[in-house]
């Protein structure tokens, strides 16, 4: 390499990378929902701020405050674990609201983290977007896509912003999807997803109620079928709707609706909230016999209801 | 993130310090090694001064020397320390060190580029990148009166501990202290240290 970095140019880029956490940060506040370590939030709307749904570990007593404070309550108005989202509306809240990044993030582009975990101060480190992942099966549904960041996760900085070098939004930090890994939900995700969370409280997701294992179907059993894959289901939950259709022990699913459903991720993926409350055909084979059923998709339940 | 230069330094990384910048810094930042094996780093403040930490120079006694760029070894003796702050200046007598320029620690913000000068696990002269991460106040060792610091997430090792924290302009801005949590590099800010140096002129 032969570029020789220019003074100038550094101190710029110094200067327009504490432009851009100041003004994410006029968004990002302190959450205040567990015991000892607050996390943090982004004001998304006026008056309503996406916070990490991990770190609430109650739903009364919630607290919001800025760098200017005084803390404000916060009404939990709705919250998703498979997206660690949850929704806050705090009346009074006079924080600006948060700017998303002008395009999507790329790969390898800087980054910044940026939260407010304690004592109402602003905090930040730096990397790089390392990563563009999903569609992923969290604990209680599918993560359509998130964002890794090599960016430090300093204690506190769930529900804070990754941000673009101007201060636009990139996403909404969370080190509780994934084993402690620093991901980030994609801000238009994330918006998108605040709408329901704050109308309704839940995300709909479909749910059959069924646990399943992907199997290899040896030929002669499969239905008079060519493909080879489907679900062996090895659970059918009490009054769920696979149990009320008719779904057995030992079934193997293969479609849903007009689909093939090879593995869990698949059937996950069919099952959006747009289905719930309609009925749909699935296919599975009983006996090596091909049956089909009318299911009536439901709403998974959350493990916390 | 942490882009490691070591002297002849090239700062061809986006996030480095230009390389006129950091060949003008280097003589400025010394090694210092006392009565242990692991060394620490010191920051030149006048030719023949250096401040580092109070906890590298503690029981070092006569052993201590202040090691140059150049290589050259300079006999050392403690003049002042502050545990309490965890400074101490040395003197080394006959030496001409290049002091190196002192930064306005105030006017630093949250997110600014900095970079650690030091020798991690006893690497000589090695630069470390990162940012600002925090500006706040911490309980000192005794739990006494909450100080000023500088927190960053520049990456800091044993060795780094004295040397010095710069801005993008290549002015010393801390003096690195110590890491909290693996991963949260906490210095001293240059205001601090110059308001103990003057209050014991």
């Amino acid at each position: 390499m032969t570029h020789v970095a220019d003074a100038d140019a550094v101190s710029a880029l110094s200067d327009q990378l504490a432009d851009a956490v100041e003004r994410a940060g006029r968004a990002v506040v302190q959450v205040n929902g567990r015991p000892r370590q607050p996390s943090s939030g982004i004001v998304y709307a006026p008056g309503l701020v996406l916070a990490a749904d991990h770190a609430l570990e109650r739903e009364d007593d919630l607290t919001v405050e800025t760098a200017a404070g005084p803390a404000l309550p916060a009404q939990l108005v709705g919250r998703d674990g498979a997206s660690d989202l949850a929704v806050l509306r705090v009346p009074g809240l006079a924080a600006e609201t948060a700017t998303p990044a002008a395009a999507p993030a790329r790969v390898g582009q800087f980054a910044l983290a940026v939260g407010r975990p304690g004592g109402r101060a602003l905090m930040a480190s730096i990397g790089i977007v390392s990563a563009i992942g999903g569609p992923a099966r969290m604990r209680g549904g599918l993560l359509e896509q998130y964002l890794r960041t090599d960016a430090t996760p300093y204690p506190g900085f769930s529900g804070g912003a990754l941000i673009d070098t101007r201060g636009g939004i990139l996403g909404l930090l969370t080190t509780g999807l994934a084993g402690g890994a620093t991901l980030a939900v994609p801000v238009a995700l994330a918006w998108r997803l605040a709408e329901p969370l704050a109308r309704q409280g839940y995300l709909s997701r479909g749910w059959l109620g069924i646990g399943s294992q992907p199997v290899r179907i040896p030929a002669g059993q499969r239905g008079g079928r060519a493909h080879d894959r489907g679900l062996l289901i090895v659970e059918v939950a009490p009054e769920s709707p696979a149990s009320r259709a008719g779904l057995l022990l030992g079934d193997i699913l293969v479609t849903l609706g007009d689909q093939t459903v090879d593995d869990g991720e698949a059937l996950q993926a069919l099952l959006g909230g747009d289905r719930v409350g309609r009925p749909v055909t699935v296919q599975v084979i009983r006996g090596g016999t091909l049956v089909a059923l009318d299911v009536t998709v439901g709403q998974r339940p959350d493990r916390r209801r | 993130m942490s882009p490691v230069l070591a002297p002849p330094a090239r700062a061809d990384h986006a996030l480095g310090l230009p390389a006129d910048v950091l060949s003008r810094v280097m003589p400025s930042i010394v090694r210092i090694r006392g009565r242990g094996p692991a060394g620490a780093a010191g920051v030149v403040w006048r030719g023949d001064a250096v401040v580092t930490n109070h906890h590298v120079v503690a029981g070092a006694g006569r052993a201590l020397r202040v090691i140059a760029a150049d290589g050259h070894a300079h006999a050392a003796r403690v003049l002042d320390a502050s545990r309490e702050l965890d400074l101490a200046l040395l003197e080394v007598p006959g030496a001409e060190l290049r002091p190196g320029a002192i930064g306005a620690s105030e006017r630093l913000r949250v997110g600014a580029l900095v970079f650690a000068v030091g020798h991690p696990w006893g690497q000589p002269w090695v630069v470390t990148a990162g940012i600002v991460s925090g500006l706040g106040t911490l309980s000192g060792p005794d739990r006494a009166a909450r100080r000023p610091y500088i927190r960053s997430d520049v990456r800091l090792a044993p060795g780094n501990s004295g040397g010095a924290l710069l801005d993008a302009r290549g002015a010393v801005v801390g003096v690195n202290a110590m890491v909290l949590g693996g991963d949260l590099a906490v210095a001293i800010p240059s205001e601090v240290v110059r308001r103990w140096l003057g209050e014991r002129a």
